[in-house]
């Protein structure tokens, strides 16, 4: 089990330096290496997931020492919101590269860089302590920043350099918690043990407990990214390449929250109860407002990236509400909203290489031209929406339902929500695809390849799975739910 | 300097022969270490601490000279000069990492820097050049009239020169927080802080930095620094050590106050040169603050292990940032990085150099910056005092203004539009410079990867202080 866990680190590495050290002469091979290496990992994703820590809750399964006169060491464990993400991270990283245009899939750098990403959010997935955590959390930027900047938009400056600094900006608050709480462990264990079986058995003051909190909260909400703290995203979604948007929106955002849910909660649950309801006030609001600018965008991109601020608002609605309901309908928003957003994200990227504009009003009746193409993003705009059938319905409803008892008030302002969602995506759809055709250059358009089909399909195939076998995928996140859950419990009890 | 001028190129290759053979009997020296040996009725002493320290100087010189041979030969310098200046300040390097009295550290001192007075007006035609040198000089001079009647009052209170004689001599006559003390342990604070390039004894390094050769300035800002913070930690912890809470608090204002200067103002630089002299103001700040804390709380153990493995990382990400801007600014020909737009493109390498050596000065993991902020972070937040955290947050502040200038190169030279590339011109990357290129990067890679391999050294700052 050791061996595919680091494996899951070692494969998509070695395939970047593979793509880096192939000659330019050779470059219609970097996509199928990239797409070959990302199936062996999905591959590994599912053997893990079958296996025994497919459903746990997180489990410790290797250390390293890695600076001995420390005591510190590196932690590798898996669990099973590991699992379902690191198997989202793969098949998303899979499907985009079967998605981009030649532009981007014969340029070593960007599959380089892609692949890097792979290995970097793999290794959030699986770090067992702060530590690793925090390097890979960091690490991500690295080929992140070269992806947006150099194969991003127009406006790519201004949005790289946001979105590096918001995020560095918060990973030095959950830097100086790490530091804060190997010193705090250091003075229990007289070891800087930061890995999270030591971190669960340490004995916090209020004070202490309460700093912690809110120093790695602060950090990981900017990258969900909760209101008023989101405005890198609309820019960063807006300028990156087609496959960057899909990680980003896809698994980027997730990590914030995952971290929240590894870290913020179960080791520093007297924190969390102090501030949950700011917390849920303002994904309240994020839900709400994401879905009210989204209504005004005029750029496709934009609309979608609006519409994730309001998605992920539902998940912290849903993490803050603390309730055993609440917190496994978010790991599953978590997903679902991967797949959906990725999803949408390479619809636009098939749009935008063949038009090379993102403007609402420059297409208008093109479902005559290219009928599979729409049809398959309606499907989408309704798992978006949260019709019942599909997978978002799933995780908005488990999220509201579970979250009624504690916040009955802005639960009820929460699911206007998926109101406010439908009217932003049938009325854009609308905007698209039907009426006739007032652009003559949408007229020769042509319809999804088979390249393109084949690249969008298994989205849309987990979309209708989740949507019609919720129980399937909740069965993998029951008991760390019910783990993370037990623990505030547990801890309110004590009060 | 004795061979004719057309035998000159052999100067180069001598010096860098020489340097690394130097390295051989530090090696067999580490391969047979028992215990300290103490030589000249103690004054002078070789331990770990001190082998380690000779390696690093000995490797900055090396790489040094690497970045200068293409330089030296490109125009009208004086050659064998240029290796024996540098070479002699590397020998008062060499003496203060294992000086023990008064004397030998204040010759060790001035050795190492007086040379660095000519080598920063090597540039002779250059009035830039000139002004930085004369502005070196003279408040060099300054620096060591102070350090000088620094010791002065230490000499006259106790009649010693060896230092351990010195503070027993303090501490039995229990003069360790008499105000002559402080004085003289401000004094030699102040002559350091020149050398070290803390606010407010800055102000010389930005101009000197900008007129000096390059391979000169990067010397400066890692090798000279080095020295003065080696000098800095033998003293405070050899002498003044009983007065550790009287200085700290001094250490900690300065430091903080370096950390924030330096960055606001390297914000505003669009000169590679001074944005780089600003940043390693502002990473002198980083260094000192573990020993500025240590002084409050005492364990200077941990002070000297943070300090000294962050100088350590710092060494070398500098080195090769100083690369990068050499690389960049002969090729776009120009002083403004803002005209370097999309240089990259014309040399990946040189730009994924560029970009590493940038981003772990910044600390993003997992380049070696990041380890050096940790340790330091670990021992401010670690100290448990209230002054320290307090520190610890302007740290943490200024952390991420750094990030915004580091950042902004590498986003300049990758996706900024071209203005001054000229297709034809042929992007210049010697090979000594790859070699430092790739040593500098492999060491980054490495530090921040395998930070195990500096645990030895917090073994080796309590041999330090053992003894």
């Amino acid at each position: 089990m050791t061996g595919i866990i680091i494996s899951l680190l070692i494969v998509p590495l070695f395939s970047a330096l593979l793509v880096f050290m192939i000659p330019n002469s050779r470059k219609e091979i970097f996509r199928p290496i990239g797409i070959v290496f990302s199936l062996i990992t999905l591959t590994q994703c599912f053997y893990l997931l079958f296996s025994d820590y497919g459903k746990t809750k997180f489990v410790i399964l290797s250390n390293y020492k890695w600076i001995q006169s420390y005591g510190l060491e590196i932690s590798l464990g898996i669990s099973g919101m590991s699992t379902l993400l690191l198997l989202l991270t793969s098949l998303l990283v899979c499907v985009s590269l079967l998605s981009i245009g030649n532009e981007h899939a014969e340029s070593k750098g960007f599959i380089g860089s892609l692949l890097a990403l792979h290995f970097a959010i793999n290794g959030v997935f699986i770090s067992g302590d702060l530590i690793s955590l925090f390097i890979f959390f960091e690490a991500l930027l690295i080929p992140m920043y070269f992806l947006m900047g150099i194969w991003g938009g127009e406006n790519r400056r201004y949005a790289t350099i946001k979105f590096i600094l918001y995020t560095v900006f918060g990973s030095v608050f959950i830097f100086i918690g790490t530091v804060y709480a190997a010193v705090i462990s250091y003075g229990a264990n007289g070891a800087l043990a930061v890995d999270f079986d030591s971190l669960a058995s340490l004995a916090l003051t209020s004070s202490q407990s309460k700093t912690l909190f809110l120093l790695f909260t602060f950090g990981f909400l900017i990258k969900v990214p909760i209101f008023p703290l989101h405005t890198w995203l609309p820019d960063a979604h807006v300028e990156a390449p087609t496959a960057g948007s899909i990680l980003l929106a896809g698994v980027l955002l997730k990590v914030g929250a995952y971290g929240i849910l590894r870290v913020s909660i179960p080791f520093f649950t007297e924190g969390f109860l102090a501030y949950k309801n700011f917390v849920a006030v303002l994904s309240v609001i994020g839900i709400i407002y994401g879905a009210i600018v989204a209504i005004a965008q005029i750029d496709i991109k934009k609309l979608i990236a609006y519409s994730s601020v309001s998605h992920m608002g539902y998940v912290m609605l849903g993490i803050s509400a603390g309730g055993y309901l609440s917190i496994e309908g978010a790991i599953i928003q978590m997903i679902n909203h991967g797949i959906t957003a990725g999803a949408l994200f390479m619809l636009v990227g098939f749009l935008y290489e063949r038009r090379h504009t993102r403007n609402i009003s420059s297409f208008g009746g093109i479902k005559i031209t290219m009928p599979r193409y729409a049809a398959i993003f309606l499907f989408t705009s309704f798992a978006s929406i949260g019709l019942p059938g599909l997978n978002g319905f799933v995780g908005e409803f488990m999220i509201l339902m579970g979250s009624f008892n504690s916040y009955k008030f802005l639960t009820s302002i929460a699911a206007f929500g998926v109101v406010l969602a439908a009217i932003y995506m049938l009325w854009a759809y609308q905007r698209i695809f039907t009426g006739p055709i007032s652009n003559e250059k949408n007229e020769s358009l042509k319809d999804l390849d088979i390249r393109e089909t084949l690249s969008i399909v298994p989205l849309v195939l987990l979309m209708l799975f989740i949507g019609i076998y919720p129980s399937y995928i909740e069965s993998f996140v029951i008991q760390e739910a019910g783990f993370i859950s037990e623990t505030i419990a547990l801890f309110k009890d004590i009060k | 300097m004795i061979l004719p001028r057309k035998s000159k190129y052999y100067v180069a290759a001598f010096a860098l022969l020489g340097t690394l053979f130097s390295l051989a009997p530090l090696v067999i020296q580490w391969a047979n270490y028992t215990s300290p040996i103490y030589a000249f009725e103690n004054s002078f002493v070789v331990d770990k601490f001190s082998i380690i320290l000779k390696g690093l100087f000995i490797l900055i010189t090396y790489l040094t000279f690497l970045l200068s041979i293409n330089f030296i030969e490109s125009d009208k310098y004086y050659q064998g000069e240029y290796y024996y200046l540098l070479l002699s300040s590397l020998l008062g390097a060499l003496i203060v990492s294992s000086s023990r009295d008064l004397l030998t550290i204040f010759i060790g001192i001035e050795l190492a820097s007086t040379p660095m007075f000519l080598l920063s007006g090597w540039k002779k035609g250059d009035r830039k050049s000139n002004e930085g040198a004369i502005k070196f000089f003279l408040l060099g001079v300054l620096s060591a009239s102070l350090i000088l009647y620094g010791f002065s009052l230490l000499y006259g209170l106790s009649g010693k020169l060896v230092f351990s004689e010195i503070s027993s001599h303090l501490l039995s006559a229990s003069l360790a927080n008499s105000p002559v003390v402080l004085l003289s342990a401000i004094l030699v604070i102040s002559g350091i802080g020149f050398k070290i390039s803390v606010v407010p004894f800055h102000s010389w390094a930005p101009d000197t930095y900008e007129g000096a050769p390059l391979p000169v300035t990067a010397y400066l800002s890692v090798s000279s620094k080095a020295t003065g913070f080696v000098a800095l930690i033998i003293l405070l912890t050899k002498v003044f050590a009983g007065s550790g809470s009287s200085w700290g608090i001094i250490l900690v204002i300065i430091s903080g106050l370096t950390m924030t200067l330096g960055n606001l103002v390297a914000l505003q630089q669009n000169n590679p040169v001074r944005l780089l002299a600003y940043s390693s103001i502002s990473q002198a700040g980083f260094i000192l603050a573990p020993i500025a804390i240590s002084g409050i709380t005492g364990d200077y153990q941990d002070g000297i292990f943070a300090s000294v493995t962050y100088l350590i990382i710092y060494a070398f990400m500098n080195l090769g940032a100083f690369l990068s801007v050499h690389l960049f600014s002969n090729y776009a020909g120009s002083t403004n990085f803002y005209e370097w737009g999309g240089v990259a493109r014309k040399s990946p390498l040189a730009g994924v150099l560029t970009t590493v050596f940038f981003f772990s000065l910044a600390g993003i993991p997992p380049l070696g910056g990041w380890f050096a902020k940790f340790v330091v972070f670990r021992s401010l937040l670690g100290s448990a005092n209230s002054i320290g955290i307090a520190l610890g947050v302007v740290g943490a502040i200024n952390a991420v203004i750094a990030l915004v200038y580091y950042a902004r190169i590498s986003k300049v030279i990758w996706m900024d539009e071209p203005k001054s590339i000229n297709e034809e011109k042929i992007f210049q990357f010697e090979n000594p410079l790859k070699v430092v290129g790739v040593f500098t990067v492999l060491i980054t890679f490495v530090s921040g990867i395998f930070p195990g391999i500096f645990s030895y050294l917090g073994e080796v700052s309590s041999i330090f202080f053992g003894n």
